[in-house]
C-alpha cells in the first residue's frame, strides 16, 4: 500500500507533457458513447430522420382509374414498441416479455396521410402502417425510459451492463452484421480484368445503382457503362453533353493535352462532329432491355412512348442524364456538372499512365465503408414500402374502376400493414435482405446473438463481415492493412475459410452516421471557394497562353 | 475552385475543432496529385477514432493534466474535449495527412532536438493509448505484446467460447441452451480492457494455480491434469440451462392441444398405460389389462413400472414439470394431448368448448360412437426430457402467449456439472487443452511452502513452440497479487512502471518468502519426496470452453437403422453408432482377424437371410425363383443388406449379378 501511493504522488509530479494515465481517457470515452455505440447511432438516425425521408421520397400515390384521388404521406413517426391489442388499445413491450414469450420487439410506425375522399381532402393523422423491429437501447427503446440501473433490473429485468444494439424478432435475439463495402460514389483508378487503366465509379442514389467506367485502351479513351454494348469514345461522350469544340475538352481535362490528341483524332475519324450526330452514335448503342424498375412500370412504360416519339437521340440523353454517374446531379439538359466529372476521371487515368503509383487501392480501408443496421433497414423500408404503396394503387385502379360503388373509398381501410411487418420480421429473423430495387439478394445479414458470455456479445456485435466470396484465394482482401490501424483489430479474426474477411472493430473506433452537409456547403463558400464553372472562361485563356 | 487548399483545410478543421462542423466530417486533401482536391466527407459508414490534438505552435498536446482531473471529478464531459478541440476524430483519409506520434515521449523527443535545430514541429496528433488499437477480445489478453500473435488470434476466438457469466438476468432468460459457470472469479492479471468489457462483472472464467510440470503421462498433447478435490470444491464447475418449448396449437376445426393433469390415484394405472403406451391404454378394457399382466413376464413389468415412474417423476397436478424437480431421460414435461382429428368439424361440443380438460377414458369411448368418440379423442403428445448428460432439474417454467395467442410453455431444465476428462480448458493465451485425468489430491503434488496442491498441471512442453511468454509473465504477476492482495495490470504495449512490473513482482515475491525466479519446491504426493526440479508454479486464469464431453460421447449396443441400407444410422443425434471404416477394416484385415470383420461389418451392422437358387445364382424367395421357374434349389444366405441391395440395383440398369453358392463349413 505504501508503494502504491509514493508512486501516485510521483505520478502528480511529473510534468504536463508526460501524461502516463492518459489511457483513462478510454473508459471516459467508453462511458459517453458505449462499446455498441455504432449500432445504435445508425439506428437512431434511420428512426429519427432517414425514415422521414424515403417517405417524403415515396409519399405519393395517384391511381390511373381517378385522377382526382391521391394520397400523400405528410408525416412519418415511429412510436414506442408496443403491439395492438384492439383496434385502439396498444399494451406497451419490455424485451424480457419478448424474450420470454417469443414476440418481437416492435414499434408501429404511424404515418400523418392526406388523401382525396368523399370529394374533398382529407387529413389523417396517425395512421399504422407497420412494426418496426427496435434496436435495444436505441432512442425508441423503453429501456432508456429507466432512470437508473436499479429501475432496470427491478422494472425492466433487464441486465444494466446489456449492451443492446439488437433486435428480438419471434423472442430470438438477432444481430445485424456490419457489413464491409466498398466505397459509393467514389472514383477508383485501377487496372480492370483486361489490364487496361479505368476509373471506376459506382454510384448509388436512392433511384438507382450503376456503374460508369472510363477505360484507357491503346491510347485512347472511352466510356464504359453495362447498359451500353460497347464502349463510347469518349470525345462522343462530351459531344453528347453539348461540348462540341475540343478545345473545350483539353480545358476541362487540362491535364498533359497532349495524352488526349489520340481520343480526339478518333472522334474526328467517326465523323461525329455534333451534338445530334453523338447522341445518335450514343443511342444506337443502347442496350435494347434498360434496367427495368419494377415499382416504376408505369412510368417507364411512358418512357417508352417518348423514347419511340423522340427516337433514339432522346433515349441517348436521357440515359446520359440519368443512367450514367446517376450520382452527379443533372439539371435539365445541363451536363456541366456530368461532364467536369467524367473530365476529373480523365484526369485520374491518364495521371496513373504516367505514374503506377496514382493507381487506388481497393483494399485501404479509406475507400471501405461500413454498412450498420441503420441504412440496411433504410433499404429494406424503402423497398416494403414502395411495395406497400403499390399495393394500395393497385386496390385504388380496382376499386375507383368501378363504375358504381356503394361506398366512398377510404384508403386507409385498404392499408395492409403485414407488408411492412411481414416484411421486417422476414428479413430480421432470417437473414436474408432481398431487396428487388437493386436485384439486392444478400444472405447472412442477421445472426442469432451468441449469449455464451458477456465478450461473446461484445465480440459479435463489434463483427464486420466482408462482402467478399470466401472460397476465393485471393490474399489482397484478407491481408491486415496499414489503414485499419487504431480502425480494426489486427487480432481478432476467425481461423479457415473466413480468415480476415471477417473482422473486428478496435476499442476506439466509431462509425459515421450520416451528417447534413449544408452547413458545410455553406460554410466551404464561405470561405472563399469559387463555383469552378464560373472560371472556366478564364482557365481556358490561360491555357491556350501556356500553349503558345 | 480555391486559391489556397491547404489553408481552407486548415480553416475547416478548425471550424470543426470549435464544433462548427459536425465532429465526424472528415476534410483531407487529395493524394493523387492529378486530382488536385481538397475532399469533405460527410457520408455514412467511414470509420474513424479519437486522437489527440497536438497544439503545433507549441509542440505540446493540447490535452494537459487538469482536463483529466476534471474529466474524473466529472466536471469535464467527452464532448467537452470535442468543442475544445483536444481530441478529434480521424478517418484514414485523414490521418494521411496528419502524422501521429504513438506516445507523448516521441512528440517530447522531437522537440528536444528540434530546439537546437529550430525546425518546424511534425507532428499533428498523438494516439491515446497504444492498446486502443485491438478489440474488445484481443484488450483482455494480458501481455499480448509479449506473445507470438495467431496465439493472440487463437485467443481471441476462444474467449467467445468461454463458459462465465452472461449477464445480470441470466437466471431470468429463456435461452434455447445457456452455459453458466458456477463461480466464476475475475483474473488477478487484468488488463484495462477488463474494466470497459465489464469482465469484472460478468467474469469467463476462474485462477487456477498451476504447476508447470509433467505428471503422470495422461498430459500429453496439450492434456490437463485437474486436482479432484478442486473440482469437488467447484473448480469448473458450470450449470447448463435448457430450454424445453411446447406450443399449444390450436386447429381449424376448433380443437386445441389441452394439457392434462394427471389423473386421481384410483385410475392411475390406466392413465399411466396411456401415457407409455396410450393406443393398448385406450384399446382393451381395464379388467383385462391385469390379467394379462398376470401373465406377462414380470422382468417386463418393472420395466414399464420403471418407465411409468419416470415419466411422472417431475410432473405437478397441472400436468407440467414442477420446478425444482428431478428429470431422469424419459421424464414427461408437459403432458399434452393433441385432438386426432383437426379438420372437420366434431359431432359434439367441441366447437363451443374446446376442452373439457378430460382425456377420454376408454369408457367414454364404447359409451359413443365410434366416429364420434375419433372426433373427441386425444391422442398424446408428451413432451419428454432428452438431454445429455443425463438427469436435470426442472429451474422454472413460464406459462405464456406468443404473437398469434397460443399458449406457450417453457420450461427451463438445469443441469450442474462437474469437471470430467475430455472437457475442454484453455489460458488467455491460446493454449487450449482437454482434462486427460483427475487424480485425487494426494496423488498431487505439494508446494513446499504454503503447502498448496495446484488445480491444474499443465505439461512445459506447451509452451518453447507456441512462445506465449505472456503466460510466464502472468503467472508470476499473478503469484505476486494472490500474495499481496493486489491485482496487477497486464495492459498490451503499455510501459509497466511500479507495482505492475514483472521485476517488482518477482521481487515481490522474494519479500513473502518465494523463489524471485517463480520456481519453488515441490514434494511427490505419491513418494513425499522432494521433487528435484523447481518447479514453476502459480496462479493463471483459466476459461472452461463450451465443448464439454458430455455433449460429445455417444455411443450404442441397439437402436434405430437407416431405411434404405437397414445399417445402423450414424452421429450422435440420431443416436447412432461409431464407424467401422475402411481404414479400420483394413487393420484387422492385415491382422487376419477375418470373424471380426465379418461380425462387426456384416453381423453387428445389416445382416440380411436371402434366398439365392443354387441353379442359377438370383436371388428369390423362400421357395420360388423367378428366373428358373421353380422352387426346388433354394438356399438361404446370408449377406450384408447393402449387397443385396446392390445386386437389386445393377439389375435394375441391366446388370446381371449371379451367387455361386459353396458349403459354409
Amino acid at each position: 500500500m505504501e508503494l502504491a501511493s509514493t508512486s501516485d504522488d510521483l505520478e502528480l509530479a511529473t510534468p504536463v507533457r508526460d501524461l502516463s494515465s492518459k489511457w483513462t481517457l478510454i473508459p471516459l470515452y467508453l462511458r459517453a458513447q458505449p462499446l455498441i455505440r455504432h449500432h445504435i447511432a445508425s439506428f437512431n438516425y434511420f428512426v429519427d430522420k432517414e425514415i422521414r425521408q424515403i417517405v417524403r421520397w415515396n409519399g405519393y400515390v395517384t391511381s390511373e382509374a381517378s385522377s382526382q384521388w391521391f394520397l400523400k404521406y405528410l408525416d412519418v413517426r415511429v412510436g414506442t414498441p408496443s403491439v395492438y391489442e384492439h383496434v385502439d388499445v396498444q399494451r406497451a413491450l419490455t424485451p424480457h416479455q419478448c424474450r420470454t414469450s417469443d414476440l418481437t420487439y416492435a414499434a408501429p410506425i404511424l404515418a400523418d396521410i392526406e388523401h382525396y375522399r368523399c370529394g374533398q381532402k382529407e387529413t389523417v393523422s396517425n395512421v399504422f402502417i407497420g412494426y418496426l423491429p427496435i434496436m435495444l437501447r436505441s432512442s425508441r427503446c423503453c429501456l432508456l425510459r429507466a432512470e437508473n440501473e436499479t429501475e432496470l433490473a427491478e422494472r425492466f429485468r433487464e441486465c444494466p451492463l446489456d449492451p443492446g444494439g439488437y433486435f428480438i424478432v419471434r423472442g430470438a435475439e438477432r444481430v445485424i452484421l456490419i457489413q464491409e463495402q466498398l466505397c459509393k460514389n467514389r472514383m477508383l483508378v485501377e487496372l480492370d480484368a483486361r489490364g487496361d487503366l479505368c476509373a471506376t465509379v459506382t454510384s448509388s442514389t436512392a433511384e438507382r445503382k450503376s456503374r460508369t467506367a472510363v477505360v484507357l485502351r491503346g491510347e485512347r479513351l472511352y466510356l464504359r457503362h453495362n447498359t451500353l454494348t460497347e464502349d463510347i469514345p469518349i470525345v462522343v461522350v462530351f459531344r453528347a453533353m453539348g461540348i462540341t469544340s475540343a478545345a473545350e475538352m483539353v480545358e476541362l481535362v487540362s491535364w498533359h493535352a497532349p495524352l488526349l490528341e489520340p481520343s480526339l483524332e478518333q472522334a474526328d475519324s467517326l465523323g461525329v462532329r455534333s451534338a445530334p450526330a453523338a447522341l445518335c452514335y450514343i443511342g444506337q448503342r443502347v442496350r435494347a432491355l434498360l434496367q427495368a424498375n419494377p415499382w416504376r412500370r408505369q412510368e417507364s412504360s411512358i418512357e417508352q412512348r417518348s423514347r419511340r416519339r423522340h427516337g433514339i437521340e432522346e433515349e441517348a440523353r436521357e440515359l446520359l442524364k440519368a443512367v450514367v454517374l446517376p450520382h452527379v446531379p443533372c439539371d435539365g439538359v445541363d451536363f456541366g456538372d456530368k461532364s467536369l466529372y467524367i473530365a476529373l476521371m480523365i484526369r485520374g487515368v491518364l495521371a496513373a499512365k504516367d505514374n503506377p503509383e496514382c493507381l487506388d487501392d481497393k483494399d485501404y480501408y479509406g475507400n471501405k465503408r461500413l454498412e450498420l443496421a441503420g441504412p440496411l433497414l433504410a433499404l429494406l423500408f424503402e423497398d416494403l414500402f414502395k411495395k406497400f404503396n403499390a399495393d394500395i394503387r393497385r386496390h385504388a385502379d380496382q376499386v375507383l374502376a368501378k363504375p358504381s360503388r356503394t361506398q366512398d373509398f377510404d384508403v386507409t381501410r385498404c392499408m395492409r400493414s403485414e407488408t411492412i411487418s411481414h416484411g421486417f420480421e422476414h428479413a430480421l429473423s432470417s437473414g436474408n435482405w432481398a431487396l428487388k430495387r437493386f436485384r439486392m439478394e444478400r444472405q447472412g445479414v442477421t445472426q442469432v446473438l451468441s449469449r455464451l458470455s458477456y465478450v461473446a456479445v461484445i465480440g459479435m456485435m463489434s463483427r464486420i463481415s466482408s462482402q467478399f466470396e470466401k472460397t476465393r484465394k485471393i490474399s489482397g482482401p484478407r491481408a491486415l492493412q496499414p489503414s485499419q490501424w487504431g480502425m480494426l483489430c489486427p487480432c481478432d479474426t476467425p481461423e479457415g475459410e473466413s480468415c480476415g474477411l471477417v473482422k473486428n472493430l478496435a476499442l476506439l473506433a466509431n462509425v459515421t452516421t450520416e451528417e447534413d452537409d449544408h452547413a458545410l456547403r455553406r460554410l466551404v463558400y464561405d470561405l472563399g471557394t469559387q463555383e469552378i464553372r464560373a472560371l472556366i472562361e478564364y482557365d481556358l485563356v490561360c491555357w491556350e497562353r501556356a500553349g503558345n | 475552385m480555391h486559391r489556397r487548399p491547404s489553408q481552407l483545410a486548415a480553416q475547416l478543421r478548425a471550424h470543426r475543432r470549435r464544433a462548427a462542423l459536425g465532429a465526424f466530417v472528415s476534410i483531407w486533401e487529395s493524394a493523387t496529385p492529378a486530382w488536385r482536391a481538397l475532399h469533405l466527407a460527410t457520408d455514412a459508414g467511414r470509420v474513424c477514432r479519437p486522437l489527440l490534438v497536438v497544439d503545433t505552435e507549441r509542440g505540446m498536446l493540447r490535452l494537459q493534466r487538469h482536463h483529466l482531473e476534471d474529466l474524473q471529478l466529472g466536471l469535464l464531459r467527452w464532448e467537452d474535449l470535442l468543442r475544445h478541440g483536444i481530441i478529434e476524430y480521424l478517418d484514414p483519409n485523414e490521418e494521411n495527412d496528419a502524422f501521429i506520434a504513438l506516445s507523448e515521449h516521441q512528440l517530447h523527443a522531437q522537440r528536444e532536438t528540434d530546439r537546437k535545430e529550430h525546425a518546424k514541429l511534425d507532428y499533428t496528433h498523438v494516439e491515446i493509448s497504444p492498446e486502443g488499437i485491438l478489440g474488445a477480445c484481443a484488450g483482455l489478453i494480458p501481455y499480448a505484446n509479449h506473445n507470438q500473435s495467431p496465439r493472440n488470434t487463437y485467443q481471441c476466438a476462444m474467449s467467445k467460447q468461454a463458459v462465465g457469466a452472461m449477464a445480470y438476468n441470466q437466471h431470468l432468460r429463456t435461452d434455447a441452451l445457456l452455459y453458466l459457470l458456477s463461480y466464476p472469479q475475475r483474473p488477478l492479471v487484468q488488463t484495462h480492457a477488463v474494466e470497459f468489457t465489464h469482465f469484472n462483472a460478468l467474469p469467463g472464467g476462474q485462477n487456477a494455480i498451476v504447476a508447470v510440470m509433467s505428471y503422470s503421462g495422461y498430459d500429453i498433447e496439450d492434456a490437463l491434469v485437474v486436482n479432484r478435490a478442486s473440482v469437488d470444491r467447484g473448480f469448473g464447475r458450470c450449470t447448463v440451462l435448457r430450454k424445453y418449448p411446447v406450443t399449444l396449437r390450436a386447429y381449424p376445426n376448433g380443437t386445441r392441444d389441452t394439457i392434462e393433469p394427471l389423473a386421481s390415484t384410483k385410475t392411475t394405472t390406466t392413465t399411466s398405460t396411456s401415457i407409455t403406451n396410450a393406443t393398448t391404454g385406450m384399446k382393451s378394457d381395464p379388467g383385462r389389462q391385469t390379467a394379462e399382466r398376470a401373465t406377462t413376464a414380470p422382468d417386463k413389468e418393472i420395466a414399464a413400472e420403471r418407465r411409468r415412474r419416470v415419466a411422472e417423476q417431475a410432473l405437478d397436478g397441472d400436468g407440467i414439470a414442477a420446478p425444482g424437480m428431478r428429470l431422469d431421460p424419459g421424464a414427461v414435461l408437459v403432458n399434452k394431448y393433441t385432438p386426432l382429428e383437426t379438420l372437420q368439424a366434431p359431432f359434439f361440443g367441441l366447437t363451443n368448448e374446446p376442452s373439457d380438460g378430460r382425456s377420454v377414458s376408454p369408457r367414454d369411448a364404447t359409451a359413443s360412437s365410434t366416429a364420434g368418440w375419433r372426433r373427441t379423442a386425444k391422442r398424446p403428445a408428451l413432451a419428454t426430457y432428452r438431454a445429455p448428460g443425463g438427469a436435470g432439474v426442472v429451474d422454472q417454467v413460464l406459462i405464456t402467449q406468443d404473437q398469434n395467442d397460443l399458449r406457450l410453455v417453457k420450461v427451463m431444465v438445469r443441469q450442474t456439472r462437474r469437471v470430467v476428462e475430455g472437457d475442454k480448458y484453455a489460458s488467455r493465451f491460446g493454449q487450449k487443452g482437454v482434462v486427460g485425468l483427475i487424480p485425487t489430491e494426494v496423488d498431487l503434488p505439494w508446494h513446499g511452502q504454503s503447502g498448496i496442491r495446484p488445480d491444474i498441471v499443465f505439461n512445459p512442453h506447451g509452451m518453447p513452440s507456441r512462445m506465449t511468454v505472456g503466460k510466464v509473465f502472468e503467472l508470476i504477476a499473478g503469484k505476486a497479487a494472490a500474495l499481496d492482495g493486489r491485482l496487477r495490470d497486464a495492459t498490451a504495449f503499455v510501459e509497466r512502471r511500479g507495482l505492475d512490473s514483472t521485476e517488482a513482482s518477482a521481487e515481490a515475491l522474494l519479500r513473502l518468502g518465494f523463489a524471485y525466479s517463480g520456481k519453488d519446491v515441490l514434494y511427490s504426493g505419491i513418494s513425499g519426496e522432494p521433487l528435484t526440479a523447481h518447479v514453476f508454479c502459480g496462479p493463471i486464469y483459466y476459461q472452461r470452453l463450451k465443448h464439454m464431453a458430455v455433449d460429445k460421447c455417444f455411443g450404442r449396443a441397439r437402436g434405430p437403422r437407416a431405411v434404405l441400407t437397414r445399417q445402423p444410422t450414424e452421429g450422435r443425434s440420431r443416436d447412432g453408432g461409431l464407424r467401422l471404416g475402411e481404414m479400420e477394416r483394413d487393420s484387422l484385415l492385415g491382422h487376419g482377424a477375418s470373424l471380426l470383420v465379418l461380425e462387426r461389418l456384416m453381423y453387428s451392422s445389416d445382416a440380411f437371410a436371402a434366398f439365392a437358387c443354387e441353379a442359377c445364382g438370383h436371388l428369390g424367395t423362400r421357395d420360388w425363383c423367378q428366373l428358373c421357374r421353380q422352387g426346388n434349389a433354394m438356399q438361404r444366405v446370408l449377406l450384408p443388406y447393402a449387397c443385396k441391395l446392390l445386386f437389386q440395383e445393377l439389375q435394375a440398369m441391366n446388370i446381371v449379378t449371379k451367387l455361386r453358392l459353396g458349403d459354409a463349413g
